[in-house]
């Protein structure tokens, strides 16, 4: 995780509390629009330089893509689960679990609903991605290779993945780079459904 | 309909840039355009929390509230893929047997 990316967050917020007017609230939402169909937009070119995704999907089977549906399923029931534990609507405690650790994107996508339910989502997905690098490790070792992708979430295509590249073995590797792909698409469509439920 | 919105424009990048239609300053510059845009995004979304006082004042019970949401979603994600693990050897079992 990146120094630059905390320093953002955090100039933004003494801004917020020492420069910024109550009134610029009004206008956030729209610049978060704008500029969250900007990051998109250059994360599918992203996507479209990478042409290997498609022939790597084939050579391992299409059942590969139960791994990704697993992880999507299981953190969003989790965090429901933990989100019940805490007194949460479920809209909002699943739309923080779909988030699948790319803290960026969810907590951006959810700060147009609440101030308060994006920097929730903000704090727990980097807390996914902190506690994903810590436990990868173990997981492989004591559980198994493909169950160390899951903590990993969207991040098992970048920031996460040489961790699991280590710690496990080139043919994961290639099935967490998949999973990460799928959860990052992923990401985009499910927040908003859950929190408008 | 956002959502919509949201893929057709994931989608519109992920074309151009497969059909090579990429201008070579654009390509050359993706991750950092990309990053760009990312750290404006966050800095507005500081602005969003810092404005709000009821945030500032709670940041102690978001802090654990989001150690036990991003716990709860760790354990039973791998919970998940341990199922979908047993139904690969299950399946690999039952494709031996078959051979045998």
């Amino acid at each position: 995780m990146s120094f630059s990316i905390i320093l953002a967050v955090v100039a933004g917020i003494i801004s917020g509390l020492f420069i910024f007017p109550d009134a610029f609230s009004v206008h956030i939402g729209l610049i978060i629009d704008i500029g969250l169909c900007l990051l998109l937009f250059f994360v599918g070119m992203d996507i479209g330089r990478n042409k290997e995704i498609l022939n790597q999907i084939k050579s391992n089977g299409y059942k590969i893509l139960l791994i990704p549906c697993g992880v999507a399923l299981g953190s969003i029931v989790g965090s429901i689960l933990g989100g019940f534990a805490l007194g949460l609507p479920i809209n909002e405690s699943s739309a923080i679990g779909a988030g699948f650790g790319w803290y960026s994107l969810s907590a951006i996508e959810l700060s147009k609903y609440s101030a308060e339910t994006g920097a929730l989502a903000f704090i727990t997905n980097v807390c996914r991605e902190v506690f994903a690098l810590v436990s990868i490790p173990y997981i492989a070792k004591y559980i198994g290779n493909y169950e160390a992708i899951a903590p990993a979430g969207a991040t098992a295509m970048d920031t996460s993945l040489p961790v699991i590249s280590k710690a496990t073995d080139a043919n994961t590797a290639i099935v967490s780079f998949i999973t990460g792909v799928v959860l990052s698409t992923l990401v985009p469509i499910l927040v908003p459904i859950l929190i408008s439920i | 309909m956002r959502i919509i919105l949201y893929i057709f424009i994931i989608l519109a990048g992920v074309f151009i840039s497969s059909k090579g239609k990429l201008n070579e300053m654009v390509e050359k510059n993706l991750s950092k355009l990309q990053y760009a845009s990312l750290l404006l995004l966050l800095f507005i979304m500081g602005i969003n929390i810092g404005i709000n006082d009821s945030i500032i004042n709670e940041f102690g019970k978001l802090g654990f509230q989001a150690v036990v949401l991003s716990l709860s979603s760790i354990i039973l994600s791998v919970a998940a893929v341990k199922l979908v693990t047993i139904y690969f050897k299950h399946k690999e079992k039952a494709v031996q047997q078959d051979e045998l």
